[in-house]
This record gives C-alpha cells, structure tokens and sequence, in this order.
C-alpha cells in the first residue's frame, strides 16, 4: 500500500491543502521547525487510525486555519487500486471510497493496512527519534510477539506466553518453598492426617494394655470387696449389741422389781373397771324402781278425776250417721222454697202457652190433643199440595196473559202495514214500470250509438276539410313554442354549467345541466307524441285523393243510420213519457223515478207477506189461550176441594177454622211447648214432695237418739240442727275422756312390768358383784381393789421384760444366739462398743474410697476399651489420606507434565534461536550489517527476553545492548524495525514507511550506508522522509535522486 | 451325593480404605468405608444360608499396616455369628495380618480355628462323628516371609486318604504379576503334597490354577480395593462329594463394584454431545452392576474438536460434576470417581513432524524422548524439585520409565494444544 494523495480539510496550521502525485517509492519533506511536519505527520496517523479521544493528551491539531477538522487520503494497494479513505473529528469513523466509486467499511482500510494496529503502526512503520532511542517502544508485548513468533509456525499463539503459562501452572502445583500451591497444600494435609492416624494407631495398641490393666484391677476390687463385707459383718454385730443396750438393762431392772411384789395367783381381768362398773349400775336400777313407783302413784289420782256419759256413747253410731246427713237436710230445707217458687212460675208461663194455643185450651185438652208425627207430616203435605196448585194456577196464568200481550203486538203491526199501503196510491203499476224500464234501455243503447255516428260524421268532415287546406305539411313540425322553450333550456343550462365552472362548483353545473337536458328532452319527446297523426299524414301525402273519396261515401251511409235511430229512439221515448229525445239528464232522472217505483213494489210486497203471517200466528195463540183456560179451571176445583178437606179436619181437631195449614203447624209447636212444660212441673213436685218427706225423717231420727240418749226434753223445745249439734259435741267430749282413762291405765300396766324388770335385773348385778370381788381373792370391795393394785404392777415389769427380751432376740436371735449374746451383753460394756463401732466405721471408709477409686479406674479403662472398639474415625481418616494421596498422583501428574512440556519448549526454544531466527532478525541483520558498515553483522534476540546480544565481526565478541554507542544502538533499532517491514511485507501488503529525521545522530559514512537501505526499503515500501536538516536532505537528494522532494514552506 | 461343603475366601482386608480415588461425597464415602465389611458380611450370610460346614480363610483379613481394631471386631463378630450357626472356621493368616500383628486380647468363639505360624498344623473335621476332612495350615508368623511355606506341608500319609485333604495358605503361587512375592511356591510343590484342594490366598484376581488332583483355587478377593480390581469379586462355595469330587460355584459378594470404561470421542463434535455418551456410559455400567453401586474410572480417548473444550481449564470438573451429582443420595449409584482425559486434537502428528519451524522442533524434542530410553533419564532432573522436597520424599515414587512415557505423551499433546490453538 502507498498513500498517492493527501487532502487536508483543515488540521492544526493546514487548510485546504492537497498534495498530490506522491512518489510511490520515497518522499522527502523538508522544511524548517516549526513548517508543520509533525502535522503533516500526525495527519497521516489520524486518518489512517482515527483521532484521539478528547479525553486523551495527545495534541488534538484544531483546525487553525479554517475548513472542517479532517481530510481525505488516496491510497493505492499493491494493484494499483484506488481508495480514498476520509476521516473528520466530528464524524464517527471513517469513510472508505473503493476503485469503482463504493463506500466500504473500515475492515477494508484494516486490510490495507495488513491488519497492524496504530501502536505497530507507529512502533514499527512511522517513527521518529524518540521511539528510535527507546528500545521498550519495540519490545511491548505486542510488537514482541509480532516481532518474534514470526516464523515459529504457531499462528497467533506467542511462545514466551505459553512458556509463562506453563510456568505458571506448574508453579500453582508446585513450589519449593510454597504453601498456597496445590501439592504443597496436600503435603502439609497428608503430613497433619498421618500423624493423626499414628495416634490412632498407637490408640490401638493400648487395646491390649489396657485389657491386661482391667483384668488386674478387677482382681483388685474383688479383694477389698472381700475385706469390707468382713468388716461389715463385725460392724453389725457390735452395733446390734450397741442398739439393744437399754432393752437389756430395762430387763434386768424389770426382773428385780418383780422379785419385790406380793405373788398373787391370778386376778380378774379388768377387775376395777368391772366392780365400778357393777356399782354404778347397782345404782341406776335402785333410782329406775323409785321413780316408777311415784308414777303409779300419780296415774291413780289421774284416773278418780274422770267421769263419762255412757249413755251418749252408746248413741255414738247414731249420732254419726245423723253427721252425715245433716248438711243435706240443711240443703232441704233451703231448697224447698225454690222449688215452690219454681212450680208457681212454670204454672203461669204453661197457662199462657195454652191460650195461645186457644182460648178453650186447658190441661185435659193438651193432654187429649194429637201432635204425633203422622199428624204433623199430614198437614205438611195438604200445605204443599196447596201450594203447588196455586204454583201452577199462577203459571197457567202468566202464560195465558203473555200469549194475549204476543197477540195483542201482531194485531198492531198488522195494522202499520196496513197503512204503508195507503200512502202509495196513485204510482205506475209493475208492468208499466217494466215497460218503461225496458224503453230506457233501448234508449241509452241507441243514444250512444247516435252519438258514436256523430263523432264519426264530425271526423269526416274535419278530414275531408284538413284533406282540402294547402298548409297542413307545417303542421308536421315540432310547435314553435316547445322549439323555442328546449332552446331556453339548453341555453341555461350551459349557461350554469360555465358559471359552476367558474365557481369550481362543477359538480353542481354538470347535475343542473344535466337536469335541464332531461327536462328538454322529455319536453321534446312529448311534443313528439302529441302530433303522431301529423307525422303520419306527412309522411304520406300521395293518399290524399283516394281518402276524400271514401269518405264522402262513409259519410252518407252514417247520416242515413243515425235518421233511422232517431225514429227508434223517439218511440221508445214516447213509452216513458218524453215528448222528444230525452237528454242525457232526462233519461238519468228517468231511470231514478223508475228505480223509487221499483222500491216501493218491492216493499208492498213484503208487507203483504208478512201481515199474512202475522194473522196466521194470532190464530194459533188464540188457540192455545183456549186450551189454557180449561186446564186453570181444573186446578181451581182441585184447590177447593182440598181447602174443604182441610176445613173439616181443623173442626174434627178443635182447631180455628180459618187456620191455614202453616198456622196449624205453629199451633203444633205451641202445643208441644206446653207439654214440655208440664212435664217439668211435675218433675219440680216430685222433687218437692221427696224433700220434704226426707226433712221428716231425719226430725223424727234426731229426736229418736235425743229420746235414747235421755236428752228428749231439750230436743223437743230447739232446732234440730242446733240440737244435733249440741249433742255431737258432748258425744265428742265423753269420747275424750275415755280415751284418757284408756291411756292412762295403758301405762300403769307398762310401769308395773318395767317396775317388776328393774327389780329382777338389780338382783342378778348384785350376784355379779360378789362373784367378782371373790375372783379378786377379796372379801370386800376395798380388799379388791389393793390386789389390783399389786397385779397391775406385776403384769406391767412382766411385759416390759417380755418386750426387752423380745428386742434382743431380734437382733441376736433365738435360743442359742439369744443365750449366747445375753453372754456377750453381760460381758460388755457400753462405752467400749461405742469406741469399737467407731473403729470398725472409719476403716470401712477407707475400704470404700479405695473401692471408688479402683471402680472409677476400671469404669475408665472399659469406656477407654468401648472408645477404641467404637472408633470409627481411623477408617473414615484413612479413606481420606487414600483420598489425598490419589490427588497427589494426579496434581504430580499434572506438575510432571507441565515440567516436561516447559522443558521440551526450553530445548526447543534454544534450537529455535541457535538454529531457526526468524526472517525478522535475519533480515535486520543483514540491515545492521550494511549500516554498521560490516562492524556487526549478527546479533541475537532470546525469545521471550527483553535482550539483545550483538555480535562483533572482528573478534566474535558479544555486546549487550547497553553497551553499544547511542548511534549503533538506534542502527540496531533501525535495522531491526527494517527487519520486520520487510518480513511483514512478505506476508501481507507492504505498508508506507514514515521517517522522523532518523539518521540525526548517524555519522555521514552510516548515514550514507543508511540512506542505501532506505532506498533499498524504498524498492518495497514508499517511504515518507521527514526532515528539517538540510545536509540530510542533500544526503538523501543525492543517493536518491529519484526521490521527490516537498517543500513544506511552499504549503 | 454331598458328603459335606465349605466356602473358600480369603483377602478380606477388612477396614482398608479404597485406594486410586480423589475424590467422593461424604454419603458415598460412608458406603465405601463400609464395603469391606459388608463382603465379608455377604460371606458369612453365604454360609449360614447354604448350611456349609466350614469357612477357609486364607490370609490377609485385614491390612495389617492399618491394624485396625475395628475389622479385628467386626472379624470376631462374624465368627460368633458363624459359631452361632455351627459352621467351623480355619484361619490361616497372610503377610497383611501375620500372626504378630494381632491383638492378644481378642478371645475367638469356640468354632475358630486360627493356624499357628512355626508348623504346619492338621486339624480333622467331623460330620456326624465321622472323619471326613482334614484341613492342613500355617499363617505368617511374621509379615517378612519369602521363603517357600508350601514346601513346609506334609505329604499326606495313607492314614490321610479316606479323608479329604485340604492345604490352607496365603502364597504367591508361580509367577503372578502384580503381587508381592510371600511365600513363593510353584503348583508342583502343592501337586506333590497328595492333596485335594489347596486354598489359596493373596492374589486379588480370582483364578482356578488347577482343576484337580489338586484341585488349586485363588477366590481372589471378596472386594475390590481399587480402579485396578475392576468387575466381580467372591468367594467358592465347594461341595465335596462322597468320591471326593469337588463341585466348584463362585458366589458374587462385592458390595461396591469397580469399572473402567473407556469413550472414544472421535465421533463427538460438542460438551453436550460428549456428556451425554458419558451418561450413557454410566446407565450401561448400572445395568451391569446388578443391583449393587458401582465407582466408574472413565477414559476418554480420540481425536475430535471436543478435545479443545476438554484442555479448558475447568471443563473437564465441571463435566465430572454434572456426571456425579444425579447419583448422589442413590442407592444404586455410579460415581465416577475419575475422567482421564487422554484425547487429542484431531491433527496429523507425522505431519507435524515434517515442519520446519517451531512446532516442528517441539515435536521432534518429544519424539527423539519418546523414543530414547537413555535420554528420557535426564528427565528426572526437572522432576528433581518435587521428588526430592521433604514431602515428595514421603509420599511420592519415583516414576517408572513406563510412565514418564505415558506423561512424554501427555505433555506434548499439552503443548501442541496451546501452540496450534485457533
């Protein structure tokens, strides 16, 4: 690629600028300091790689001088192809032109520009002084890489990278003095584990120890367990003797109170209790006689006191059962006087009834009267059979007099018929109306036919005269008017349509016009219409003589029909009266006449029928008036012989003779009222006449018992109720009084037996007592109670050895132990024991503590045995360190390999750069060469170091960078910069090159020798030469005159 | 007919944790913790169910280094469980458990019969009150023993005949690889002995050496330990009949079942893809492990693209992670306890070979390696730093020349993987 043009729109001092034709192998611009080179050179940076973000410091070059910031470039690539490439500070990118005239995108300037980057691009290919004395603006990573892998044959992969990769892989595995790194971690892991599981391991063999140490002290135990319960057994015993120590001297104690005390055999139980309680009751019984006694006593008094009338008791039933009744015959006796009062009423209300009935009706009559059912249902029947007659007597005449009322109505309108008649008189009969009905006719068909022959005379007149007039072709023409009114119309109508045109309301115009035109054509097809027999008769003019002709004829013929109906029509006007030819009018009015006359037959006619009708209907009802009349004389004589009927049996009955059946029915009820009546008076006196008869008998009853009671005196003068009463009470007190003296003789007989018990019972205690006193080994009460004494104390020392011993042998035991330990107690002495026991306690604690101490020992050992049987956590340990172990075979694996792979790429690496430099140095030695004038001609570039080792061709020595001259330093620089442009333009297109005045600090020799490698590079790529000293330019001129030289002043 | 029938077993190494895995779940650790116990276990129901008349054990119950109390424990139990049942059991201990290793305050049931460690000792075996076997053994007195303990066993007298003879010894027959050399001794030093069967211990691989006259069986062991003791592991329930023919079953009695398998991923274009066949791999080796768990070492071998994603750092975690996860809380599950990652970029290796650059140079360093043995020692120089740390010492062998092969190998593709990365 080379740049053929350059246009600077405007960019820091330029505006407007173009350089055109640039040498496509070398360009020298020269120019002083400050004419703009760095601008002209930073132009070129930024259109090919953009412009700086404003964030950055890099001087941005506004456009000083005016025009847009930015401008174009014409590059050219190894086809001579064209693209301009144009790139302003405002716009986003950059625009790429093609050869035809195409935008494309910015891939296509990278591909120009063989895909370098601005840093390659300015390391590399457009440098100045500065980048030339610095050698890190080479060695960046990225232009390293470029620089050096070329021609390693690892496409984009970078052989230090790798290395470091590897490296540094190997490194997070492994490190000599690491702990982070993975095999480091396993190692301190596996370390830790194992010591971990020689503990366990170490835990397990105390397994057996410790069996061996359980077995002893089990041992061990088992002797002191021995020991203690000896020690125990003694303990025991020496307190057992200890505890029944004060038993066995209240014993010995007890024995010799006893040996004091009076021997007595044998003593009552509860003696004392039982003699006290002999006398007390000795006692009780002595009190219980007396006290009966004085009762008796008192019961004896008690009983003179009392008296009773006997004679009242023996009355006592009567008494009683005249109790009972007495309330009824306090009841009578009120009674009696309503019923009285009753009867009396029920006389009065029965004596009024009867009256009612009839002023002869009594007593004997009610009684004889019959009102039996039979009797009642008799006359209810003779009332129904009367009523019924009269029923239908009423119907009967009630028809009859309706028939009358029909025939009395047809009468009447017989006789408006009769009268309709009367007022017709005078008119035209049937037959003359038929007549003149059938001359009417006659006449309208003949007058019609009159005046159809007329027409047809009139229009053969007209004709013959149009036949004979010489204008009648004009009359073939439209009327003048209709002519002259379609013109109007049209006229108009086109005359609205311009004017809606004018008004750009053409729609309006068209429908307007439109209308017009219609009505003008209608107007035009109805004039049309209305002269068709004109246009026919213009259309055949020739006929003319022949019709008139014809006509005459036709003519003569017609006037001769219409005489002859005339004549006709004038006879039949005569039969309807007209004089002459009727009119139309006339023969209408006619015809009118004809038709009242007809309604008016018709109307007789009717009436004659139906007046025979009507006179035929007063004959049939007359008939059945007829026929009426005798079946209500009939029901007359029946009604009159059943009222005779009745008539007699109210005279047989005793009964009112104008009574109607009805009455005679209430009279029953009357009757059978006053019978009711009767009966309950009777039931009153019967009622009355049983209460008296029983107030009799219960007098007569109460007197009887007064009489038997010996009271008859004093009955006789009172009131019987009071006298009853009087002796009920003193039969209630007389019966008191001997239920007194019942009870009281009831309990004389209960104290004389309780008196007689005591007595007895008192008798056998005393026994009892004197027994019990002899069973004390006593003869006296007070002997008895001395010996109790003296037994009490007895039995008290006896039991209270009794219960000593009894403590003793609990513990010691009986007969021969019991012997043996009274011995023992004998012997000892309490203090002593208590000394002893101590003794034998404290050595029992130290036993036990030993015990403890020993269990707790053993309990440890076994939870130690259990621990160690149970421990799980050896295998889970071990699985764990075989865990690790198996991932530090395969991290050592990885390290290994890692290992192998960095030294295999060492060996290689060395083979690399003894055998295999790549093209880049090779071509920059052969640079530096020619430029150090032969003095060096190789140097190395270690892969992946930052070195370069020069060669010296004299004496093969090797220098290091820093040890070179400042000059041969930047040769190196150059020709290594040579080196990669002519290696990357092997391998993609060439780029331009852009020297900075490079060759300031090169002598004249190396500058020369300089100058023929930039001619040489020239061959490849176009070079750019920038310079403001002009020994350079002369230099340059003249190795170079092909060259083309721009001067920047002329900008 | 049967005359009567005994279970030969042996290499219990009960309580010996699982070796050659990295890393598993602490649920999944529990159950392999308790394999060992649980084979032996399996053994023990075996002979109470088939109503056996005796157990042969020979050798190696436990690992002896470990010495373990808990295995010795859970050992007695079993015997107290066989003695409850009436089965004998004859123990003849081997170089994990040698005599002296054992804890002396362990007292045995009453049916054990444990052999001693200076003689050959013969103990007769009574069906019914009546001699039928007679059972020949010697444990490891000591774990050193490399001399030849079967030259030590009696040739059976005539007195012998009648009964069936057996020889119980924990040995390492003829040549066997992979195992240490105990007690060497070869088939025609048990051939001579005139016995019926000899129960062997200490090889881990089951196999019938000889089918009869004598009969000369290994059980292998009841439980495999490692990625290394892959597929079925028992024990041989005997019958002996009448004319002393022995007819041989092997009982399956692994709780937890080892497999590696190996995944070609030449065919395979994605991660996705790739996880899927694995998991299809997995659900073959459930269908295989009738009904027990199973630990999974997978190897993924080929070349395809996919390789390129498997070198990515942490891939191949994670790919092992979506793997583990559905199995854990599992009854029946397959850990897969490792991914060796042995795939290639899918790249012509010869051509490489043949470039003049770089990459060409690296690959002829590693080929000249490969193929020099002599030069492959210098080696050992950069493995130095670690092998020769305090902790590399302790707990890191130096690598054989095999396997500094195999790591060459893996190192270039290492290398080439970043180099030629797109």
């Amino acid at each position: 690629m080379r740049i053929k043009e350059i246009y600077i729109d405007g960019f820091g001092i330029y505006n407007d600028l173009l350089i055109q034709d640039l040498n496509p192998r070398l360009n020298i611009f020269y120019g002083l300091n400050e004419a703009g080179k760095s601008t002209l050179h930073a132009f070129q940076k930024r259109v090919l790689f953009g412009f700086p973000d404003k964030r950055s410091r890099l001087n941005p070059y506004p456009p000083l001088s005016g025009g847009r910031h930015g401008g174009r470039m014409v590059l050219m690539n190894d086809r001579n192809d064209a693209y301009t490439v144009e790139r302003y500070s405002e716009k986003k990118g950059v625009k790429v032109v093609g050869p035809d005239g195409s935008v494309l995108g910015e891939e296509v300037l990278s591909k120009l520009l063989g895909y370098v980057d601005e840093s390659i691009f300015t390391s590399i290919f457009a440098f100045g002084l500065n980048e030339l004395q610095d050698f890190d603006s080479l060695n960046r990573d990225k232009i390293r890489e470029r620089l050096y892998s070329a021609g390693t044959g690892t496409g984009a992969a970078s052989i230090p990278v790798i290395r470091d990769e590897f490296e540094r892989t190997r490194s997070e595995l492994f490190k000599l003095q690491g702990s982070k790194p993975m095999i480091n971690q396993l190692f301190r892991e596996m370390k830790d584990l194992n010591i971990r599981l020689r503990e366990i391991g170490a835990e397990e063999n105390e397994f057996d120890g410790l069996h061996n140490e359980l077995s002893e002290l089990t041992e061990k135990i088992s002797c002191i367990e021995n020991e203690k319960n000896g020690l125990r057994k003694d303990l025991i015993h020496r307190e057992n003797l200890q505890s029944v120590w004060e038993d066995w001297r209240a014993m010995v104690e007890a024995e010799e109170a006893l040996q004091k005390l009076t021997k007595i055999q044998s003593f009552p139980e509860n003696g004392i209790t039982r003699l006290d309680s002999l006398l007390e009751r000795i006692e009780e019984y002595e009190n219980r006689i007396r006290e009966i006694r004085n009762q008796l006593q008192t019961l004896k008094i008690q009983k003179g006191q009392i008296s009773i009338d006997e004679k009242l008791v023996a009355c006592r039933e009567n008494v009683s059962h005249l109790q009972k009744s007495q309330e009824k015959y306090a009841s009578a006796v009120i009674d009696q006087v309503e019923v009285e009062e009753k009867i009396r009423r029920e006389r009065e209300s029965l004596v009024e009834v009867l009256h009612n009935v009839g002023p002869d009706w009594n007593e004997t009559k009610l009684a004889g009267f019959d009102a039996s059912v039979p009797v009642r249902e008799r006359i209810r029947k003779q009332q129904e059979a009367l009523i019924d007659i009269g029923l239908e007597i009423r119907d009967v005449e009630t028809e009859k007099r309706g028939i009358a009322r029909e025939i009395r109505d047809e009468k009447k309108a017989a006789s408006r018929i009769e009268k309709v008649d009367i007022t017709k008189e005078g008119l035209i009969s049937f037959g003359e109306y038929r007549q003149q009905k059938q001359a009417l006719g006659q006449i309208r068909v003949m007058e019609t036919r009159i005046r159809g022959n007329e027409i047809e005379l009139r229009h053969l007149g007209e004709k013959l005269e149009w036949l004979s007039s010489p204008d009648f072709q004009s009359s073939a023409m439209l009327p003048r008017f209709l002519l002259m009114a379609l013109v109007v119309l049209l006229l108009s109508g086109s005359f609205y349509l311009v004017y809606s045109l004018f008004r750009m309301n053409w729609v309006a115009g068209l429908a307007v016009t439109l209308v017009i035109g219609l009505s003008g054509l209608v107007y035009w097809l109805v004039g049309r219409k209305a002269a068709p027999s004109r246009r026919r008769k213009a259309e055949a003019p020739d006929a003319r003589i022949s019709d008139s002709a014809s006509l005459v004829g036709k003519q003569t013929i017609l006037k001769s029909e219409l005489e002859k109906l005339m004549g006709e029509i004038l006879e039949q006007a005569a039969v309807c009266g007209f004089v002459s030819v009727p009119d139309a009018l006339e023969i209408e009015k006619k015809e009118q006449e004809l038709q009242t006359v007809y309604d008016l037959i018709k109307q007789q006619e009717a009436y004659q029928e139906k007046k025979a009708e009507i006179s035929q209907r007063i004959e049939g009802q007359s008939r059945q008036v007829s026929i009426l009349e005798g079946s209500l004389r009939k029901m007359e004589e029946e009604k009159s012989t059943r009222e005779e009927e009745w008539h007699q049996w109210l005279s047989e009955q005793g009964l009112a003779q104008d009574l109607s059946p009805e009455g005679a029915l209430e009279v029953f009820n009357l009757i059978l009222a006053a019978r009711e009546k009767r009966s309950a008076i009777e039931e009153q006196e019967n009622r009355k006449s049983d209460m008296d008869r029983f107030c009799k008998e219960f007098k007569r009853d109460v007197l009887a018992v007064m009489e038997k009671s010996g009271r008859g005196k004093a009955a006789k003068r009172g009131d019987v109720l009071i006298t009853l009463d009087n002796m009920s009470e003193a039969l209630g007190e007389a019966q008191v009084a001997k239920n007194r003296l019942q009870g009281i003789d009831d309990k004389k007989i209960g104290l004389e037996v309780e008196l007689k018990n005591s007595e007895n019972k008192m008798k056998s205690v005393q026994n009892d007592l004197a027994a019990l006193i002899k069973s004390g080994n006593s003869d006296s009460e007070d002997t008895f109670r001395e010996n109790e004494n003296i037994w009490g104390q007895r039995k008290g020392l006896e039991e209270r050895i009794r219960a000593s011993k009894n403590n003793i042998q609990r513990v010691s035991g009986r007969d021969e132990k019991y012997a043996e330990f009274h011995k023992e107690l004998e012997a000892s002495a309490p203090e002593e024991l208590a000394t002893e026991i101590e003794e034998l306690r404290e050595k029992q604690k130290e036993l036990e503590s030993d015990l403890v101490e020993h269990r707790e020992e053993r309990g440890k050992i076994m939870e130690r045995i259990d621990q160690l049987e149970r421990r799980r956590e050896s295998s889970e340990l071990r699985l764990k360190f075989n865990l690790m172990r198996e991932r530090l075979r395969e991290r050592t694996e990885q390290w290994a390999i890692y290992t192998m792979a960095v030294a295999m790429m060492r060996r290689a690496v060395e083979k690399y750069e003894k055998e295999r430099q790549p093209d880049v140095i090779r071509e920059a030695r052969s640079f530096f060469s020619r430029i150090t004038l032969g003095c060096y001609d190789n140097f190395f570039a270690p892969l992946g170091e930052d070195r370069i080792y020069v060669e010296s061709s004299r004496d093969g020595s090797r220098k290091d960078i820093g040890e070179l001259s400042r000059g041969t330093s930047e040769q190196l620089y150059f020709a290594l910069r040579f080196g990669f442009i002519k290696e990357f333009g092997k391998r993609s297109e060439s780029l331009p090159v852009i020297f900075d005045d490079v060759l300031v600090n090169f002598d004249p020799e190396r500058a020369s020798a300089a100058c023929g490698a930039i001619e040489e590079l020239s061959k490849t790529n176009q070079v750019i030469y920038f310079t403001c000293h002009p020994e350079a330019l002369e230099l340059i001129e003249n190795l170079i005159p092909k060259a083309k030289k721009l001067e920047m002043k002329e900008f | 007919m049967k005359l009567f029938s005994f279970v030969h077993t042996g290499d219990f190494h009960l309580d010996s944790p699982f070796k050659g895995i990295s890393s598993v779940s602490n649920e999944i650790s529990l159950r392999l913790r308790e394999a060992t116990f649980e084979a032996y276990d399996n053994i023990i129901d075996l002979c109470i169910d088939r109503e056996v008349d005796f157990l042969l054990i020979a050798g190696d119950v436990y690992d002896g280094a470990e010495k373990s109390l808990q295995a010795q424990l859970r050992f007695r139990q079993g015997l107290l469980r066989l003695d409850g049942a009436g089965v004998q059991a004859y123990v003849a201990h081997g170089n994990h458990d040698p005599l002296d290793l054992w804890s002396a305050s362990l007292i045995w049931p009453k049916n054990v019969h444990i052999f001693q460690g200076n003689s050959v000792e013969r103990i007769v075996y009574e069906k019914d009150k009546k001699a039928v076997a007679a059972v020949y053994g010697r444990s490891f007195a000591t774990q050193e023993i490399r001399t030849n303990l079967a030259k030590k066993f009696p040739i059976a007298q005539k007195s012998d005949l009648k009964l069936y003879r057996i020889g119980v010894l924990h040995c390492n027959l003829g040549t066997t690889t992979g195992h240490e050399s105990y007690a060497p001794c070869s088939l025609p030093d048990l051939v001579r002995k005139n016995f019926c069967y000899w129960a062997l211990g200490h090889v881990h691989k089951r196999a019938v050496i000889n089918e009869e006259n004598p009969v000369v069986v290994y059980p292998g062991n009841p439980q495999g330990l490692n990625p290394n003791e892959t597929g079925e592991r028992g024990c041989y329930l005997v019958s002996v009949t009448a004319d002393h023919q022995a007819q041989m079953e092997f009982v399956e009695t692994d709780s937890v079942r080892w497999f590696r398998e190996e995944l070609a991923i030449d065919e395979l274009s994605s991660v996705d893809e790739l996880i899927a066949a694995i998991g299809s791999v997995i659900n073959e080796v459930r269908l295989r492990t009738e009904g027990r768990p199973a630990i999974l070492r997978l190897m993924l071998t080929g070349r395809s693209s996919v390789h390129a994603e498997l070198v990515r750092k942490g891939v191949l975690d994670d790919i092992l992670q979506s793997a583990r996860e559905p199995e854990e809380g599992e009854s029946q599950f397959v850990w897969l306890e490792e991914i060796k990652d042995r795939t290639q970029l899918p790249i012509d290796r010869n051509k490489l070979l043949e470039r003049e650059d770089f990459v060409g140079d690296l690959i002829r360093i590693f080929e000249e390696f490969c193929q020099d043995k002599a030069v492959r020692k210098d080696l050992k120089i950069d493995f130095e730093e670690l092998f020769s740390s305090p902790g590399g010492r302790k707990w890191l062998n130096p690598y054989a020349d095999e396997e500094i092969l195999e790591l060459l190998h893996r190192a270039e593709s290492v290398c080439l993987d970043r180099l030629l990365r797109e």
